[in-house]
């Protein structure tokens, strides 16, 4: 006879609930960089993400201070960026300019770039490591409530 | 627990671009609660998860169809959720004057709540579904660059 194992526990909201605190508390500790202001963080990482997406995977960016240089950088349309980041133009348009005047992002001809030397700023650095340290304590959390991340103890 | 164990190849930036890549895809995703506005979806996660903070480790509260009453949810101040999100004071105001109109969030003694009834909304059932399914594949993305998450028990 087959022994099926206990269906697992129903942890559903449990987990909406605490990803979505992390995330929010994760928003505000890096919005320090952008005057707090949790819009702006958003904005700023939804250019330098998709600037660099097709990087995922490149074994030559993937360590913290492994940049990737300009060149591999991928301009960022703004019409792609109203379609990643949905919101009032009035509104996305008002922070993309000022991410512009604050010289961390800069208008090429193709698109929206952040530059490589934003990432070697000491408070970028200590941003990713302090993200990525959010992101371990995150999956504690959720493992903590019974998540599982696929992998047993043997 | 997990660590980044002695020895494990330095894999920040890498778990980090494929992470938040898959965070960003979730939020374009799920402004679609709020007519494709992901500001809109920001400053609405900010109140119910400061609302249900509290609540994260009790137990009879973490299945999906488990709201918890509104009893038991702790209001977020004006004041609070203006720092939380940091915007333009009258532009976040702007959206929890929206939202009180729709009915959507309530404003009670101690500041906003966001009230269990509308949890219950079959779009929000969804989403709260489709939530845990987008961890998933975050997991399977974080997983893909080398981010190790420990054993489970």
């Amino acid at each position: 006879m087959t022994a099926f194992p206990p269906p697992p526990a129903d942890n559903r909201r449990a987990i909406v609930r605490i990803v979505a605190t992390e995330m929010v508390r994760i928003a505000g500790s890096m919005a320090k960089a952008h005057d707090n202001d949790v819009i702006e963080y958003f904005i700023f990482t939804a250019i330098w993400v998709l600037n660099s997406n097709h990087l995922v995977g490149d074994g030559r960016y993937a360590a913290l201070r492994s940049i990737p240089p300009d060149a591999v950088r991928r301009p960022l349309p703004i019409d792609e960026l109203k379609r990643a980041l949905p919101m009032p133009d009035e509104i996305l348009l008002l922070y993309v300019d000022r991410l512009i005047a604050k010289g961390v992002v800069e208008q090429a001809p193709s698109g929206l770039v952040v530059p490589t030397a934003v990432f070697t700023q000491p408070e970028m650095l200590e941003g990713t490591n302090e993200l990525y340290d959010h992101m371990v304590h995150m999956v504690t959390a959720m493992r903590g409530v019974g998540f599982s991340f696929g992998e047993r103890s043997t | 627990m997990t660590t980044r164990g002695a020895g494990a190849s330095d894999n920040r930036r890498a778990v980090l671009r494929a992470g938040t890549f898959e965070i960003l895809k979730s939020l374009r995703a799920f402004s679609r609660l709020h007519e494709g506005d992901m500001f809109a979806l920001l400053v609405f996660t900010t109140i119910w998860s400061a609302n249900g903070e509290h609540l994260i480790g009790d137990e009879r509260y973490t299945s999906l169809h488990t709201i918890g009453p509104d009893s038991t949810s702790a209001p977020i101040t004006d004041e609070a959720l203006q720092r939380a999100i940091g915007a333009p004071a009258a532009v976040v105001a702007g959206y929890v004057d929206k939202f009180i109109g729709l009915g959507v969030v309530e404003r009670v003694s101690g500041g906003l709540i966001i009230p269990g009834a509308v949890f219950t909304l079959p779009d929000m059932m969804d989403a709260a579904n489709e939530f845990y399914d987008r961890m998933l594949s975050l997991v399977a993305s974080l997983r893909t660059v080398g981010f190790s998450f420990g054993r489970d028990a």
